[in-house]
């Protein structure tokens, strides 16, 4: 499969009476937004509002940050989100809109632990690409008798539909580069490295809820699945309103995926994904490690595999036992951890126990505070949203903590804060002992 | 305006504060204006911006026979000269020396939240018992290293006293304080996998960032003689707890435990602060975290012989292995308190 994404530079955002690009600035017709929540029935109203680098603003309650993108030829956009029918994603050409956002936020629900937020400006304004771009924030207002699920799915075909919008508004203008992703050829004497991707647990999703985050679908206790690193890039996986320090635009740019399409040809051939979820009982972590080495080592006859994780815990055992496997049958193995700890040393905080599991990356302890100031303007909640710092929270729908008044000064941390920590090795950071 | 000269206190022994060796180790606290032995040369060191105000000198023995009492008389001392900065040691391998250094180092911090630092030799008993209160820089076995000592003490000083960065432990050079922080690499964290990956396949050298810990081995005890005259408690580190939280337990990363009457917990408000699962189904039912149902059958058919009608409480989300031995040691204790034989331990 090849994939062509062709990217536009945006210079700034705008409301206007018209969504159009011109000179580089995308304006947008906030009525044409409003015209997908109204298809929506679980939204009384709306906020739309556009945030700037360096502006005095908190967004709260953010679940995902989306890049406007559309399909151009070769295929439908946001398969089986936006459409019921389905053509298999990450062929043909793809339009892509550089340095926008759009931020999508739950505004007022405890419906969610995992919230992510994050400033505009201040002390983490440069650690979040988020920050360093100008955000649509959307945030619908639920009506009274919303079901939490409704109010996800439709949250996130507001987001894709307007991505769509916002990137076809860009056609008549000639992109300045186009990327290319193909590995269909494969080259002898380089390393076959294949991407253990888990996307999923469902440690998190109360009521039986699974979030449908392949092609639209719910893969609650999946077996291990084969896919094309295109069809990634290209829509086939998104998140749907439970943030756990991976958004859609990490996974449309995919770091791992981009990286082994990069180094394709050059210093390994990328051979492909297998997406996995997190087993919540051990004899599924049994099997699907089992399978996913067995895989790697009879179809994809891999030399190596990056692993990554999907949220705390009991992921990181899964990504272990992957990692274990793997390296039983003589593929190398990476896994990519994070530290669930602050208060600690590093020598006892892996939680991979697999003494086989020799080379592993951390991007970081969760828990590294940051005090924000004051900000003037408060983004994805009412004026008077709290802020869950770590030891606040809610799940299952069960409110455990209060947390601070969200406009005035708080602390926030690597996981919280969006764009900080990523699973998918999109951030910078490393944990270290002091 | 003249610029604010920073000032410097120091705490040496009475050996390396010049009155005596070993036969004047029950010296009681003195003080010298300015500086005296190696605190000379920390004066030197410091410059233009910083002097060391005074020397507070304690014997061996007058510190360690009455620690308390010690700590009391040289933190009133401290208290006069009002420091920016307090530096106690270098004690090297010396391990009475160390007792003292690292307590005024870590007490003086804790009361008057400032800066402090003592440096010591890895292996020093002092070492585990002050590196999370006060910073430790590494030395020598010896004192013959006294001087790049004092150089690594003034520099780490001088960056507290200037509100710079101060980098983790392997790069600063002392001793971890059980405390994780993040810093910034060059490569993201894909591009560091990759890199790893394919310098692995390649046979050449890599550095993991983290690597899975040792265990410690644990000797089961010996299995019960009469289980039908024992009495049986209940573990768990499913975080339920009365709604006031009373022993302050955090959904994640937990450092304390709780220890609740079984009807009283459940009779009374009460809430899963665990949030590393969808405490739904143990709020419907709690015998689901806390088999007490079926225990308390087994007390009336007689197959054991009494439960414990108090649960023990932690959350497990995220624990530290170093903090959950701690809660088990408590927990342990209070249950050889209570006469319990065995515990049942139930996790999410």
């Amino acid at each position: 499969m090849k994939l062509i994404v062709e990217k536009i530079k945006v210079k700034d955002i705008k409301f206007e009476n018209e969504t159009l690009f011109k000179d580089g600035v995308l304006y947008i017709n906030k009525e044409d937004i409003l015209k997908f929540v109204n298809e929506e029935k679980c939204f009384d109203t709306v906020n739309i509002n556009i945030v700037y680098p360096g502006d005095s603003a908190r967004i709260i309650n953010v679940v995902d940050v989306v890049e406007p993108r559309c399909k151009i030829e070769g295929n439908i956009d946001w398969p089986g989100v936006l459409t019921d029918e389905y053509e298999i994603a990450g062929n043909g050409v793809t339009r892509a809109l550089e340095n926008v956002g759009i931020v999508l936020c739950q505004n007022n629900t405890y419906w969610s632990r995992k919230w992510g937020a994050f400033d505009m400006s201040g002390p983490c304004s440069n650690f979040t690409p988020y920050a360093q771009m100008p955000e649509l924030i959307i945030e619908p207002i639920a009506s009274a008798n919303c079901d939490f699920k409704d109010y996800r799915e439709a949250l996130r075909r507001v987001g894709f539909k307007t991505s769509v919008l916002l990137a076809k508004a860009t056609l008549g203008t000639e992109p300045y580069k186009k990327d290319i992703f193909d590995n269909e050829k494969k080259h002898d004497g380089l390393p076959n490295i294949v991407y253990s991707y888990q996307i999923y647990s469902k440690q998190y999703d109360t009521a039986n809820y699974r979030e449908p985050m392949v092609y639209g679908n719910a893969v609650p206790d999946s077996l291990p699945l084969i896919m094309n690193p295109t069809e990634i890039l290209d829509g086939a996986i998104s998140t749907c309103g439970g943030f756990r320090s991976v958004t859609t635009y990490e996974i449309q740019n995919h770091p791992i995926i981009i990286d082994l399409m990069k180094r394709h040809g050059k210093e390994l051939n990328f051979v492909g994904v297998i997406i996995t979820v997190t087993s919540v009982e051990s004899k599924h972590r049994y099997l699907v490690s089992k399978m996913v080495a067995n895989t790697l080592k009879e179809f994809f006859k891999a030399d190596g595999v990056i692993i990554t994780k999907s949220v705390g815990g009991a992921s990181t055992l899964c990504i272990g036992a992957i990692a274990s496997e793997s390296e039983k049958l003589g593929i190398k193995a990476v896994p990519i951890i994070q530290i669930l700890n602050s208060q600690s040393n590093l020598s006892t905080e892996c939680l991979i126990s697999e003494q086989n599991v020799d080379s592993i990356v951390q991007s970081g302890t969760y828990y590294h505070n940051y005090t924000l100031p004051e900000v003037e303007n408060l983004y994805g909640g009412p004026p008077d949203a709290l802020f869950m710092g770590s030891s606040d929270g809610v799940i299952g729908g069960h409110k455990i903590a209060s947390g601070v008044p969200a406009k005035g000064s708080v602390v926030s941390y690597s996981m919280k804060h969006v764009g900080m920590m990523s699973q998918v090795g999109a951030s910078y950071d490393m944990a270290v002992d002091y | 305006m003249d610029k604010k000269k920073w000032r410097v206190l120091c705490f040496v022994n009475q050996f390396f504060g010049q009155i005596g060796g070993e036969e004047m180790a029950s010296v009681g606290f003195s003080v010298v204006d300015g500086t005296v032995g190696p605190t000379i040369l920390i004066d030197s060191l410091l410059g233009e911006d910083a002097e060391v105000v005074a020397t507070i000198i304690c014997g061996d023995n007058y510190f360690v026979n009455n620690i308390d009492m010690a700590l009391e008389e040289g933190l009133a001392l401290v208290e006069k000269f009002n420091p920016d900065l307090f530096f106690a040691g270098p004690t090297f391998n010396a391990g009475r020396y160390g007792i003292s250094a690292g307590n005024m180092a870590s007490f003086v911090a804790k009361k008057f939240s400032i800066p402090t630092i003592t440096a010591m030799y890895e292996e020093n008993p002092a070492v585990e018992l002050f590196r999370k209160d006060t910073y430790i820089l590494k030395t020598a076995i010896h004192a013959s290293s006294m001087k790049p000592t004092l150089e690594k003490m003034v520099n780490l000083g001088f960056r507290f006293l200037k509100n710079e960065d101060v980098l983790g432990a392997d790069t600063e050079g002392y001793i971890k304080g059980d405390v994780i922080l993040n810093e910034m690499q060059e490569k993201n964290a894909a591009e560091r996998a990759i890199d790893m990956v394919l310098k692995k396949i390649k046979g050449e050298h890599f550095v993991s960032e983290i690597l899975p810990p040792i265990f410690d081995e644990v000797v089961p005890a010996p299995p019960l003689e009469n289980i039908d005259k024992s009495k049986i408690a209940i573990i768990t580190d499913g975080g339920l707890i009365p709604e006031n939280n009373p022993d302050k337990l955090k959904p994640n990363g937990s450092l304390n435990c709780g220890v609740y009457d079984f009807e009283s917990l459940i009779n009374n408000k009460h809430y899963v602060i665990h949030s590393g699962y969808d405490g739904t189904w143990v709020l419907k039912n709690p015998y689901r975290l806390l088999p007490y149902d079926v225990l308390f059958d087994f007390v009336k058919e007689k197959k054991i012989g009494s439960l414990d009608s108090n649960i023990y409480v932690v959350c497990g989300n995220c624990a530290s292995i170093s903090a959950s031995k701690e809660k088990g040691k408590k927990i342990a204790e209070r249950l050889l308190e209570e006469g319990v034989k065995a515990a049942i331990l139930t996790s999410t």
